[in-house]
């Protein structure tokens, strides 16, 4: 009696696990309650994403949970191609004035925010004021600090004074920070009204985002799909078990879970060289830091073709202050001699510095990230064979930017985007005031350099002066530049045309579609 | 007392379970007398290897071998375990007797005092005290002690309960028996079995949660192998080399396994009503 | 009974108070900011000072402190700092969830311990007796995120099974819920199986020892009517008293299985909110699972008098 009820409860439980292992698509309408908005044939894309958006407001919140679904809500007066040039969006052209101050917009006619009123020129006004306004605490602000005056002659031209000329300024203008919002909405927090390809339908915190198609979208024929559902999906193993079984259509992985998704059906790996790199960050402002031959010493000996292939299982570049990416302007790391992985060299400049028997230190970095604590590891080991011995703190993320923004740490190791102009890659992290220069470095030549290639008009006069302050900034290692990895998607099948690259998912995701 | 040896000697599993812990103490106490080599060293070529004569168990993903690494650990994570099992029984027990034997407002403050503390999620107290103390081995054997002392508490105070109305303790009192004599002589040998059974556990349970906040990024700090955290580690490699989750986790479950066995074999000895068996 | 009860609940106020001052303290002796948080290390400092001004992180603490005490007592949690949503729902809808899984979690591993227990103190020191218990050690021999990440990467890989991605209510969808359920539970209930357990086996030697059950079972009844009529009743209170404490664990302790698994329940909030330091959140999630846990308390030592007439209070 007893066993039979046992063995009927296990039947029943298999049953019931069968019955949905079907390969039950996750598109499909009937068993998702909350994508009925669809009628039937319609398109969905789901996404796995690793964390809750934190807030909506493109102006406001930088977060990569938050940036990759307001991206998609709102467009920006320009954007990246695949090329990292800069192309039309919400603007159609633009012009520069001879001595590089002015700058007018021409905007697309007839583009329609999502409660239905016409984006104008009072907007974009409204967006770059709002911007600027100190009390908004925009992340963009920095990026605009040329900007004098916005002036709306007429519904659809912005004109654009600045105090100096700013090559790095149309490039910005494309920054998803600099998102065009209706001036009717104050709490761009709880409401997301854009002129994107997708409208914000739901927000589940700790479960999806679900986006649907604008079927007013000014760009003829995009969006391709009817929604996107963005669903939360924090542990890597389970993302790579959802893509695996098709629950999800899209997902970031990591190298080693795309090393093991080669082999599985219905999913392609796609991948781009990222603009992110990591970092070892050296307080120059702490003893024995200060002694630039020290943290040469250091760059010698760190093997970074170690780091590639261990942390990144060798789906990595090296990298300068640059990333690769961004190929016009990143020097080739044969330029930097401190590349050059040499134990004796590295002990020779500790005793020309005066400590011959090394030192010891400590290494923070983030718990959250994988990869920081792997790279910091790799770098402890490589530190002990100079005789530095470093004590590793993994610290809580919020104990970590607090850490980072203290400018009291000894070593740090963390992971920046460069960017894609070469201004915000240097001045934003290495001049004396910029605001990410946590390492309290300051070389006067450096800022002049960085200054005067933001104001050069001409591109190969800019190129030389950039060229030069990478040389610099890598000789005075304020930071190591290690790697820049490659980023990762999981693609099934079912989708088409989505390509990512380092220009931005957005980008990819637009033109992606599903197949029935 | 010699009484005590001899049911133990006769007793199997208490001596299986002695030698395996004396041996894993052992191995603790002289790693780097026996592991093969240093924990932390990484050799780059051999890396997520399988079992080899160079690495017995295989290699990490750094290329260190796990055999050095799960016999460092075994320093590590009984270290953890002990000390933070340590201070959560010897507060808990003290505050165990006295809120059960004189009850009223004692037991009314000190039962809220441990509902303050037990009503704080177990992982999310460790967590928040190890995020504001620092990261670190000591801090966190001191996050998982305070953790665990309303567990004891809770224990000893059941225990105390249990007994304090009995004839014995009643007639202590008659004959007019000082309090704390009553309290160490009386009642504490009655409390020692389920304190016995619920170390054991608590072992375990500090080895896990450590292993838990590891896998939060906040336990024992890299280089140093806690099994807790090579298995957190590991996790990510799991298809790829089986072997790195798999050994850690063979010499957690022999560890925590033979502990709790010993405390269920040494309660058994202690315990009067037993004896018959 | 009626009026010692009446006066337990009375005596929650200090502990709600008490609560309110530790997380309060703990969560502000932890260095990090929600603004710079948010921001993260691309933020300017006029960025986090105008941000911190709109969260009203700006006033002292004891402002702070008594602003959010003032509008708990008016059954007011306060809003997230991050989203500006009202904290009181999210929890109800995320604590309807954590209860489920709990629930789930609990009587999985109950109905695998307790008859274990039972069986292994009736034959015990038996082959039987020591199969049992080594088997149901194993489940807390083994971190539980590594059970769980095998459960998950091990049905996928080899039956192409993945649970539903959205949650679902058991009132809404049993057969769904069942399955969004089942994994996480399931790596809840063998942890919890171990403990209770050995719980049961520890106290059925005790009772099975006792002189009336030797007389039951010297009059020649049926074993397990003896087990099952008399040593039940007297050997709940060790059981009792552990599941209680299961309880209360796995309301806040399924954070890590929570956050493998993407369960959007209490312990997930908290645990994001900790990570943010988003201090409402966090208070209002500790403080609502501190009630409920407390409550559970209360339950337990109240079936404490009715099981075991001897406890007086």
């Amino acid at each position: 009696m007893k066993k039979r009820f046992i063995a009927s409860l296990f039947l029943s439980a298999s049953l019931l696990l069968t019955a949905c292992s079907g390969g039950g698509s996750s598109a499909d309408p009937a068993k998702n309650p909350d994508s009925q908005a669809g009628a039937t044939g319609s398109t969905q894309l789901v996404i796995a994403a690793d964390q809750d958006p934190v807030g909506l407001d493109p102006h406001k919140v930088p977060a990569v949970s938050s940036n990759r679904i307001y991206s998609l809500v709102y467009d920006s007066l320009t954007k990246l191609d695949d090329n990292m040039s800069v192309v039309p969006a919400l603007a159609d052209s633009w012009k520069l004035s001879d001595d590089g101050k002015t700058v007018t917009f021409k905007l697309h006619e007839g583009v329609k925010f999502h409660n239905g009123r016409e984006m104008t020129s009072d907007d974009v006004k409204y967006s770059f004021e709002r911007i600027l306004n100190p009390d908004t605490g925009a992340v963009a602000k920095s990026y605009f600090s040329s900007v004098d005056a916005i002036e709306a002659p007429d519904k659809y031209t912005v004109v654009f004074k600045l105090k100096t000329p700013d090559a790095a300024f149309l490039a910005n203008t494309a920054s998803a920070y600099a998102s065009i919002v209706p001036k009717e909405v104050t709490d761009l927090n709880k409401e997301a009204v854009g002129t994107g390809p997708f409208e914000l339908e739901k927000m589940e915190s700790g479960q999806y985002v679900l986006l649907k198609k604008n079927p007013n979208y000014f760009v003829e024929g995009m969006p391709k799909v009817d929604s996107i559902k963005f669903q939360i999906m924090k542990d890597e193993a389970e993302r790579l078990a959802a893509i695996r079984t098709g629950k999800v259509d899209l997902t970031t992985v990591s190298a080693d879970s795309a090393k093991l998704l080669e082999s599985s059906k219905n999913v392609t790996i796609k991948n781009y060289q990222s603009m992110e790199y990591s970092y070892l960050g050296i307080n120059v402002a702490k003893k024995p830091f200060d002694d630039p031959r020290v943290r040469q010493a250091i760059s010698y000996a760190v093997d970074r073709n170690q780091l590639v292939q261990t942390v990144w299982k060798g789906q990595a570049a090296l990298t300068g202050p640059l990333s690769p990416a961004q190929t016009i302007w990143a020097l080739d790391t044969t330029e930097y001699p401190s590349y050059e992985h040499n134990v004796e060299k590295a002990k020779q400049l500790l005793a020309e510095a005066g400590l011959p028997n090394g030192f010891n230190t400590v290494i923070e970095t983030a718990s959250t990230y994988p990869d920081m604590i792997e790279t910091a590891q790799v770098l402890q080991q490589q530190l002990k064979a100079v005789g530095i011995n470093a004590e590793i703190k993994q610290l809580e993320w919020g104990n970590y930017i607090e850490t980072w923004k203290s400018k009291d740490m000894d070593l740090l190791v963390g992971r920046n985007t460069s960017g894609v102009d070469p201004d915000r890659s240097l001045r934003f992290f290495f001049s004396s005031e910029g605001s990410a220069n946590v390492w309290n470095y300051s070389n006067a030549k450096f800022d002049e350099l960085v200054q005067k290639a933001l104001e050069a008009t001409d591109q190969t006069e800019r190129k030389k002066l950039y060229d030069e302050a990478q040389k610099l900034v890598v000789e005075d290692a304020p930071n190591l530049f290690l790697a820049s990895p490659q980023n990762f998607y999981a693609v099934s099948d079912k989708v088409e045309g989505f390509t990512p690259s380092a220009a931005g998912e957005v980008y990819a995701l637009v033109k992606a579609s599903v197949k029935k | 007392m010699n009484t005590f040896i001899q049911r133990f000697a006769q007793n199997k599993t208490a001596v299986a379970c002695l030698f395996i812990l004396v041996l894993i103490t052992l191995a603790a106490v002289f790693a780097p007398f026996i592991a093969p080599h240093d924990p932390t060293q990484m050799f780059q070529e051999s890396r997520l290897q399988g079992s080899s004569s160079d690495y017995l168990l295989g290699t990490d993903q750094f290329g260190r071998d796990l055999l050095s690494r799960i016999i460092y650990g075994a320093r590590v994570s009984l270290w953890v375990g002990l000390s933070s099992v340590f201070i959560s029984a010897a507060f808990g027990t003290v505050f165990g007797l006295l809120a059960g034997y004189f009850g009223k407002w004692i037991d009314s403050l000190l039962m809220r005092l441990m509902d303050v503390l037990f009503a704080f999620p177990e992982i999310l107290l460790a967590l928040a005290i190890v995020a504001a103390l620092g990261p670190g081995t000591s801090n966190t054997i001191l996050a998982i002690g305070i953790v665990n002392i309303p567990i004891f508490t809770r224990t000893v105070r059941g225990a105390v309960l249990s007994v304090k109305n009995l004839e014995f303790v009643e007639s202590a009192k008659a004959i007019g028996a000082k309090t704390g004599r009553i309290l160490f002589r009386e009642i504490f040998p009655n409390v020692t079995a389920p304190l016995l059974v619920q170390a054991s556990l608590a072992i375990s349970g500090a080895i896990l949660t450590e292993s838990a906040l590891s896998f939060l990024g906040l336990g024992v700090q890299p280089p140093d192998p806690s099994w807790g955290g090579m298995i957190s580690e590991a996790r990510r490699y799991m298809e790829l080399a089986p072997g790195m989750i798999v050994w850690p986790s063979v010499a957690m479950t022999v560890t925590i396994l033979a502990f709790n066995l010993f405390g269920d074999a040494v309660r058994d000895i202690l315990d009067p009503r037993h004896r018959s068996k | 009974m009626g009026r010692y009860i009446l006066k337990r609940i009375v005596s929650l106020i200090p502990i709600v108070f008490g609560i309110s001052v530790l997380v309060f303290t703990i969560l502000h002796l932890v260095p990090g900011d929600p603004a710079s948080i948010m921001l993260g290390t691309n933020a300017t400092p006029e960025a986090v000072k105008a941000l911190r001004q709109s969260m009203g992180l700006d006033q002292p603490l004891v402002t702070q402190y008594l602003h959010w005490m003032g509008g708990l007592m008016q059954g007011d949690f306060g809003v997230s700092v991050h989203t500006g949503q009202a904290i009181l729902p999210e929890i109800l809808k995320r604590f309807a969830i954590t209860l489920q899984l709990t629930l789930f979690g609990a009587i999985i591993g109950w109905s695998i311990a307790i008859p274990l227990g039972i069986l292994s103190a009736v034959r015990v020191h038996s082959s039987v007796d020591v199969l049992v218990r080594v088997t149901a050690m194993l489940g807390i021999s083994v971190p539980n995120f590594a059970i769980g990440t095998l459960l998950l990467l091990g049905l996928s890989l080899y039956f192409g099974w993945f649970p539903p991605i959205d949650v679902v209510n058991f009132w809404e969808n049993p057969v769904e819920a069942f399955q969004v359920f089942v994994l996480p539970a399931v790596t809840m209930g063998i942890v919890l199986a171990a403990g209770v357990m050995r719980m049961t086996r520890s106290a059925f030697l005790e009772t099975l020892d006792k002189d009336f059950i030797r007389t039951a079972r010297a009059k020649g009844n049926n074993q397990w009517t003896v087990v099952i009529g008399h040593a039940l009743r007297n050997s709940s209170i060790p059981i009792v008293t552990i599941a209680g404490m299961q309880i209360g664990y796995l309301l806040g302790g399924s954070v890590i299985v929570e956050q493998l698994f993407s369960i959007p329940g209490l312990g997930q909030y908290i645990l994001d909110g900790i990570y943010q330091r988003d201090y409402p959140v966090v208070q209002g999630g500790v403080l609502f699972i501190a009630l409920v846990f407390v409550l559970v308390n209360l339950l337990v030592d109240v079936i404490y008098t009715w099981i075991d007439p001897r406890i007086k209070y």
